[in-house]
Formats: C-alpha cells, sequence, structure tokens
C-alpha cells in the first residue's frame, strides 16, 4: 500500500514543498529510504520506526521503502521525521489517506514519539499556505512561529499519537492566534536603549539621525570611551518601525539559523548585530558545505556595527563590499548556491589611531606614518559606501555628569526620521530604490537638482578643499536627506554645506 | 685624466665602513690617490689606519673592481652622478668642512653654487601646527628665493621641502642611506617631486641601507649646505640636536620657533633659545637674515571679508584644533548652522579643517 504526505525543506530563506512517499510491499523485511537525503534525515528511519512502536503502531515485517521528492532536491534539517511516520502509518492502513490532503506536516519525532522543534517553520508554513494547503501540522514549541502567517490554520502538536488524533477528527482542536500588529506595538514601547541616555554629542547624534534618515551607512571616528558604541546601539531605536513584511523577513532568517526564541512568534526589533573583529569572512557573509546565513544577513533591515573597524581582517572587510550594493548576497557552495537578503545598514567605528588618541598629541604618541599605517587597514572602496563619517571627541567632565544638554528622547527623532522616509519613498515610488543611500549617478541627476548658487558652492568646495571626485555623489546623496529631513523638496545650500561636514575623510587630510 | 681620478675616488668611497677621514689618512700614508688605491691588504694593516674588519671590506672591494667599473659606468643610465671632492660641482659650503665627503652621490640637480638656502628641520611626531608652520615657511622661502635643505624625514622635514615645492621653489633632500633608495617609503611622492624639481644628495653610495649611525653623518650636510637653521619643532632631547650641534660647529646661525613652556615638542626650541638660538617670532626675521624684501615675504596675509556670523564663529577657533562639537557648544549654533558657516570660513582659507572634524585658524601673521 501507499502512503503520501506533503512536508517542506527550506532553500535560501524560503520553503520549497517535499512530498513524502511510503510503500509498503511484501519482501524482506527492509526500511530503505531515498530521495537525496543528508545524514539528518537518513538517520530518520531509526526514530520514526522506534516511535511509532512506542506510540502503540505495529511495524509488519514487510520491505517499507520511503521516497522523498523532488528527488534532485537536497534534503536537510530535523523536519522530516514526522512525515515520514505518518506516510508510514497511512500505507499501513492506520490513516486513511484521504484525512491527511490540505495538510502540511514538519517536526522532528523522539524515540518515544514526542514531537520536538525545528528550525525554519513560518519560511515553511508561507510556503504552504501559498502552495494552497489548509492547515499545518508543527511542533508545539514552534506553535507561536507558525501561526503568524495569516491565511493557514497551525496546530501545535506534542506528539505522534497527537497527530493521529488530530487527522482522525481536527475539529476537536483549535488553531494557534498570533497577533502580529500587538506584538509589533509592544515590541516598539518595550525598547530599552535610548537616545536620551546620550549626552552632549550633538553632532553625532545629528550624523545618526541623518543615516538613519535615508539609511546611508556611518562611520564614526573617535577615542576610547567617546561613546561611539553607545550611539551606534542606539541607532535601530531611531529606525522606522518595522513593517509586518520585514518583520516576517527577518524572523525567517533567524528561524532557519535556529536563533528565534521559543517563546518569540515573531522578531519584532530591527536586529543590531555586533560580530567581533575577529569573525571569518564565512561568518560574516554566511557559508559552509551547506550555505547558512551569515551576520550580514542576520543583520537584515537592521545595524551591522563593525567595532574597531581596522582590527577586522582585511579580505574579511572587503568581502562586504558587494552586498552592501546589492542588498543580498549568493552563496555558491559544493551543493548548489542560495541567496540571502543582506539589506543592512553598516555602523562602523574605529579609533584615530592604534593608541586611539590622536590628535590629541598630549595622549597619542603615534607617528604619522603610524597613523596613516593604521588607517590604510580601511581599502577606499569600502570607505566610498561609509557615506557619512563624524569624529565623535573625547567627553567633557561636565557632560558625563549630566551637567549639559540632555538630548531628545529616541522617540522624537524616530517621527523626524520617518518623516523624512516617507517623504523619499513618495518620490521614488515609480522606483526601485527606498532609500537616498541607493540612489544611482542617473538617479541623482533626476532627483537632486541642484540650482545655480548650489553647484558653485559645490564648485568652490571641491576647488579650496580637494575632495576626490569619489566624494561628489555621497555629498549629494546626504545632502537629498538632510534636505528630506527639513522638509525641503529642493537642496538648498546649508544642506550642502553639511554634507560636506559629514564626508567620509580622505587620506590626504591626515598627512 | 680627470675622469680617471673620478674614478678613483670612486673606488675609495664605495668601500663599506671606510669614511672620508679614513681615505684621508690613507691617501696621506699612500702618497697621492693613486697610490692610496692600489694598498694592498697587508700594507693597510701595517699602517694601522684601519682595524681588521675595514681591511677585509677594502680586500673585498679589490677583488670585484670588475664589477665596480661597470656599476660606475652604468651609474648616469640610473639617473645618479658620482661627484667627487675634486670634481668642479662639488659644492663649496662642503669644502670648508673638517670631514668633508670625499665623494657625493646626485640624483636631480644641486642648488644653485650662490644661492641662499636654508634648513628646515625639526621633529617626525609634530603637531599640527608645526607641520603647518614649516610648510608655510618652506613657501614664504621659496617666495623669497630661498632653497630650502632637509633630510626628507616624515614631519616637519618633508612640510618645509613640500612647501617650498609646492610654491616652485628648489629643495634638496639629503638621506642617509643611498640615493636610490626612498627613505622613509611613505615619502615616495616627495622622493618623485624632488627628483623632478630638486635633487637628492647622499654620502653613502647607491643602495646602502639607511642605518642609524649614517643618519647623523648626514646631519652634518643638511646644516653644512645652509645658511641657516631653522628648527621648528624638537624634543628636548632629538635628532635635531645634533643637526644644530653641527650647524653651530660650522658657524651656522640657527633660528628656533619659540613654543609654549609645556609643550614637551617645543621643549628643544625653548632651551635653543636660552642657550643663544634665535628666536623666529616672525618671518621678518628671516627677511633680515637673508636680506631680502619684508614685503615679499609677509604678502597674501590679508584678511578675507567676513560675514558677521563667520567673524563670531572664527572667534571661537584657536590655533589648536577644536573639534565641532566644543565649538557648538560654545557658539550655541544649530549644528545645520555652524557647519555651513565653518564650510564658508573654509573656502575663503580662514579656518582649516586639520584632520575631520576639527578645526583651527589658518595661519596668518596679524
Amino acid at each position: 500500500m501507499l502512503g503520501i504526505v506533503y512536508s517542506g525543506a527550506i532553500s535560501g530563506i524560503d520553503g520549497m514543498a517535499v512530498r513524502v512517499e511510503a510503500d509498503i510491499s511484501d519482501g524482506l523485511p527492509q526500511f530503505d529510504m531515498v530521495g537525496f537525503l543528508a545524514s539528518e534525515v537518513r538517520e530518520a528511519r531509526e526514530r520514526v520506526r522506534t516511535a511509532i512502536k512506542n506510540t502503540g503502531f505495529q511495524l509488519l515485517p514487510k520491505r517499507y521503502t520511503i521516497n522523498l521528492s523532488p528527488a534532485d532536491l537536497r534534503k536537510e534539517g530535523n523536519g522530516f521525521d514526522l512525515p515520514i511516520a505518518v506516510a508510514v502509518l497511512v500505507a499501513s492502513g492506520v490513516i486513511p489517506q484521504e484525512l491527511t490532503e490540505g495538510c502540511m506536516m514538519f517536526g522532528e519525532l523522539g524515540l518515544d514519539g514526542t514531537l520536538r522543534p525545528i528550525n525554519g517553520t513560518l519560511s515553511l508554513v508561507t510556503e504552504a499556505k501559498e502552495i494552497g494547503f489548509q492547515r499545518c501540522i508543527v511542533p508545539r514549541d514552534n506553535e507561536l512561529e507558525g501561526s503568524v502567517v495569516e491565511g493557514i490554520d497551525v496546530y501545535g502538536l506534542e506528539s505522534l499519537r497527537a497527530v493521529v488524533d488530530f487527522l482522525a477528527g481536527p475539529d476537536r482542536f483549535c488553531p494557534g492566534v498570533t497577533d502580529v500588529t500587538t506584538l509589533l506595538q509592544e515590541a516598539a514601547a518595550r525598547s530599552t536603549e535610548d537616545f536620551s541616555d546620550i549626552n552632549g554629542q550633538l553632532a553625532a547624534k545629528r550624523a545618526t539621525e541623518i543615516a538613519a534618515a535615508g539609511f546611508h551607512n556611518i562611520l564614526y571616528i573617535g577615542p576610547p570611551g567617546s561613546g561611539k558604541s553607545m550611539l551606534a546601539r542606539r541607532l535601530p531605536s531611531i529606525l522606522p518601525r518595522l513593517t509586518l513584511s520585514e518583520a516576517l523577513e527577518i524572523t525567517k532568517i533567524y528561524s532557519i539559523c535556529g536563533l528565534l526564541p521559543r517563546e518569540k512568534a515573531l522578531v519584532c526589533e530591527r536586529p543590531f548585530r555586533s560580530p567581533h573583529h575577529t569573525i571569518s569572512m564565512q561568518a560574516l557573509t554566511g557559508g559552509g558545505r551547506t550555505p547558512k546565513p551569515g551576520e550580514i544577513s542576520l543583520a537584515n533591515r537592521g545595524v551591522l556595527f563593525l567595532d574597531e573597524l581596522p582590527e577586522f581582517n582585511k579580505a574579511t572587510l572587503e568581502v562586504l563590499r558587494q552586498p552592501l550594493e546589492e542588498h543580498k548576497i549568493i552563496l555558491s557552495r559544493v551543493r548548489g548556491s542560495c541567496q540571502y537578503p543582506a539589506n543592512c545598514q553598516l555602523v562602523a567605528a574605529m579609533n584615530p589611531c592604534s593608541c586611539g588618541y590622536y590628535p590629541d598629541r598630549a595622549r597619542c604618541s603615534c607617528s604619522l606614518a603610524d597613523v596613516n599605517r593604521y588607517l590604510g587597514r580601511i581599502s577606499q572602496p569600502l570607505l566610498d559606501r561609509l557615506d557619512i563619517c563624524i569624529e565623535v571627541p573625547r567627553l567633557e567632565y561636565s557632560d558625563l555628569t549630566g551637567t549639559g544638554q540632555c538630548g531628545e528622547s529616541s522617540e522624537d527623532i524616530r517621527m523626524r526620521v520617518e518623516e523624512a522616509v516617507k517623504r523619499q519613498q513618495a518620490r521614488y515610488n515609480s522606483e526601485k530604490i527606498l532609500f537616498n543611500s541607493q540612489l544611482s549617478p542617473m538617479q541623482i541627476k533626476k532627483y537632486c537638482r541642484l540650482g545655480k548658487n548650489q553647484q558653485e558652492l559645490l564648485r568652490q568646495a571641491f576647488q579650496n578643499m580637494n575632495l576626490s571626485a569619489r566624494a561628489y555623489h555621497r555629498i549629494i546623496k546626504v545632502s537629498r536627506t538632510i534636505a528630506d529631513l527639513g522638509d525641503s523638496e529642493t537642496i538648498r545650500e546649508q544642506h550642502i554645506c553639511e554634507a560636506i561636514g559629514y564626508r567620509s575623510f580622505d587620506r590626504e587630510v591626515w598627512r | 685624466m680627470k675622469e680617471d681620478r673620478e674614478w678613483l675616488w670612486y673606488q675609495m668611497t664605495t668601500i663599506l665602513g671606510i669614511g672620508s677621514c679614513t681615505i684621508r689618512k690613507l691617501i696621506e700614508y699612500a702618497g697621492s690617490l693613486e697610490e692610496a688605491v692600489e694598498l694592498t691588504t697587508e700594507q693597510l694593516e701595517e699602517s694601522h689606519i684601519c682595524n681588521k674588519r675595514m681591511a677585509a671590506g677594502w680586500s673585498r672591494a679589490c677583488a670585484q673592481r670588475e664589477s665596480l667599473r661597470k656599476e660606475y659606468e652604468g651609474l648616469h643610465r640610473r639617473g645618479i652622478r658620482f661627484i667627487s671632492i675634486e670634481n668642479e660641482l662639488y659644492p663649496e659650503r662642503l669644502k670648508d668642512l673638517s670631514d668633508a665627503p670625499c665623494g657625493l652621490w646626485l640624483r636631480g640637480r644641486l642648488p644653485k653654487p650662490c644661492s641662499p638656502s636654508a634648513a628646515i628641520i625639526g621633529s617626525r611626531g609634530c603637531t599640527p601646527y608645526g607641520l603647518e608652520l614649516a610648510k608655510e615657511m618652506g613657501k614664504k622661502l621659496a617666495g623669497i628665493g630661498v632653497d630650502v635643505i632637509s633630510g626628507m624625514a616624515i614631519g616637519i622635514d618633508a612640510a618645509g621641502q613640500w612647501g617650498s615645492l609646492n610654491s616652485g621653489g628648489y629643495s634638496l633632500g639629503i638621506l642617509g642611506g643611498g640615493v636610490d633608495i626612498c627613505y622613509p617609503r611613505d615619502n615616495i611622492a616627495l622622493y618623485e617631486m624632488l627628483l623632478l624639481q630638486g635633487g637628492i644628495l647622499s654620502e653613502a653610495p647607491p643602495g646602502a641601507v639607511p642605518l642609524p649611525a649614517l643618519f647623523r653623518l648626514r646631519n652634518r650636510l643638511i646644516s653644512g649646505l645652509s645658511d641657516c637653521v631653522i628648527v621648528v619643532e624638537a624634543r628636548e632631547k632629538s635628532g635635531t640636536q645634533i643637526t644644530v650641534n653641527c650647524a653651530l660647529d660650522q658657524g651656522k646661525e640657527v633660528f628656533a620657533l619659540p613654543g609654549r613652556m609645556t609643550d614637551p615638542l617645543s621643549r628643544g626650541c625653548n632651551l635653543m633659545i636660552s642657550q643663544g638660538a634665535r628666536i623666529l617670532y616672525d618671518f621678518s626675521e628671516l627677511a633680515d637674515f637673508f636680506r631680502a624684501d619684508v614685503k615679499e615675504l609677509l604678502r597674501e596675509s590679508a584678511m578675507p571679508s567676513l560675514t558677521a556670523l563667520e567673524k563670531m564663529v572664527y572667534g571661537y577657533l584657536s590655533d589648536e584644533p577644536r573639534h565641532f562639537e566644543e565649538i557648538l557648544h560654545e557658539t550655541g549654533l544649530p549644528v545645520g548652522e555652524l557647519m555651513e558657516t565653518l564650510l564658508h570660513l573654509e573656502i575663503k582659507g580662514a579656518a582649516h579643517q586639520q584632520i575631520k572634524n576639527y578645526y583651527r585658524r589658518s595661519l596668518r601673521m596679524e
């Protein structure tokens, strides 16, 4: 007899339907599995047989053949135990075939028949809904995550016995419910890190606000203890609120990596990833024999913070160049290639020299050659991708004790940022881009028209300040964002002046 | 005949470990240059002028005479010139030295024999102020036709030479190692510029690795080729002191830039002043020394016209670089407006951004 059950595998961050077939025929007692299986799927054989026995069903001494289709897609992960077990039970006649129709299932089985959590539930359930399934069976621990998807009933069950009962009478069970909108709102109210924690540093705060409004990459330079990391950590709190589709995209990635806590249905905050500078290239971009998302994908729709930028391995940093432009990364490995989103905002922090105090000669004893060597560790192409660069000065005592000005709260700043973002989205609704930082030179010509006075100002600045041609587009993009923040449709002189102030350093300046 | 003697000098001066003084003693011992070149290693040891190591170097050089000849003949192809002490190109100023080098290697060209020259020297680790001032000094000196001699080191040396070269002046870099080796490597741009518009001179043969001992020797050439030595910034103990001592031995005028009492980088200068160096309190001092037109020296000092706001912000700037945040606090202006004002000041040349977001007044003598 034949039993057919549907399940899914993960490819990239998306699910793919997999048809699990079980056949029982006469012959020597055997349990064979085919279908391009990874070893964790191959081992399902022992778990499934024992779990079925311990749930109270009898396996006959016959020849069992299991096939996972499509045969050319490599099946990985621990989610195939349950569908295989159910397919076997269908083939044995325990469960009638028609009861499994319209239902997709995933789950790892314990030897006692309990269902254990799996990774990537969200992607799998989304795929199930898109293909047109009405129900999904997931392990109890994954119910919250799965029920985020609307338009499909997700049932979290705790054992193989419960699954059999469920299939016999689904009406006695209630699908899981997650209120996504409330979750997102609650998360926004919960954020703990706030810009009002930072005293002083007005210029750096303003630069951070501009970076948030235009999704510009930003570089902080400053001595140790000046608050670079503090600023960076608070950047997510002023970024525009997550939309549902963004939250889903982030959650998929976290779920695939097994980083989503069991009690959480959704990642509701923008990610802030801060890898240590000893990170390897694979860990940053993603990789491995069977590709897994790296830090750059985990920071998708959020902030990738690289503290002590020059301490990173040079080759590791260089791989960031292409994903930063294309907002996605394609990994090609032996077992095929897959694509992960990498739409993150790069925030980098560094000291001006290896001791950290240049140009404070009272404390810094680095020679100019040392300073230049330290800066030379970062390549110019990477610097070109950092639109905004700001020096964060050492804090004064009055700043520390709080007698200085206490800044605005993140909420106030975010209001302005969201206004600016709206303006950008209205402007670019016919384009593929969302933010000023993504403007191509052609689009700059179209959307960032400069008047005669503004052009003259730029010309003078270029002449007198020895700016490089590469700085030109960056300055215009940033001034566009400053204009958006200032509720101005045209770029004015003051916007350009401010943008020039935030330009990334040219090496010459340090000599 | 003359050409032959150059070759003889060349053989003598390329031997590692044998310096000008030893060569002179050897010539005296042998009777003449021709005989000195033919000295055998045994004779050398008998003379008690050379120790074992020097003698070993001598015999090695004698064995390689063939290849040395080839190298000598190929020098001009590498753009290098050998100038012996008997050559008519040899700078008059150096001939007066008690330990004048017997041979010099040159790339580019030498300063004109009669043109005035000044050495701009100072620390490698210097303040932005010192750097800017050295550059300005080079510029001013070039303006009144004074050559700038220096050691091409990072910091004050290079800044002074750049200042001169950028204003179309002549500058001579004196190296410790061979003239074909750019040391320090970071100054390759300056090195190339000197080849075009100035000269590079060394006492060590091409290919000689720049060793610390060579730099002490080089310093006496810097002061020797200059009419005066200008010390911009120096710590109490520094290599600059060696050059100054050489200058004093050679009877050259020493100028020192006064600095603050607490500034370790000016301590050397202040000490020199207390010991009798001339205080360089104004560029006009140099005009006085070189008998040049003061007006020419102080040109371009006129203040550009500033708006009221710019004047206000300018008032908050000082000679020391100040961070944007500090200025922001004191002026109380919004971030955008202050950045705009500072940019205009920069464009007008009244302010200068030393490194990112650190601003200071441009140098001008008011």
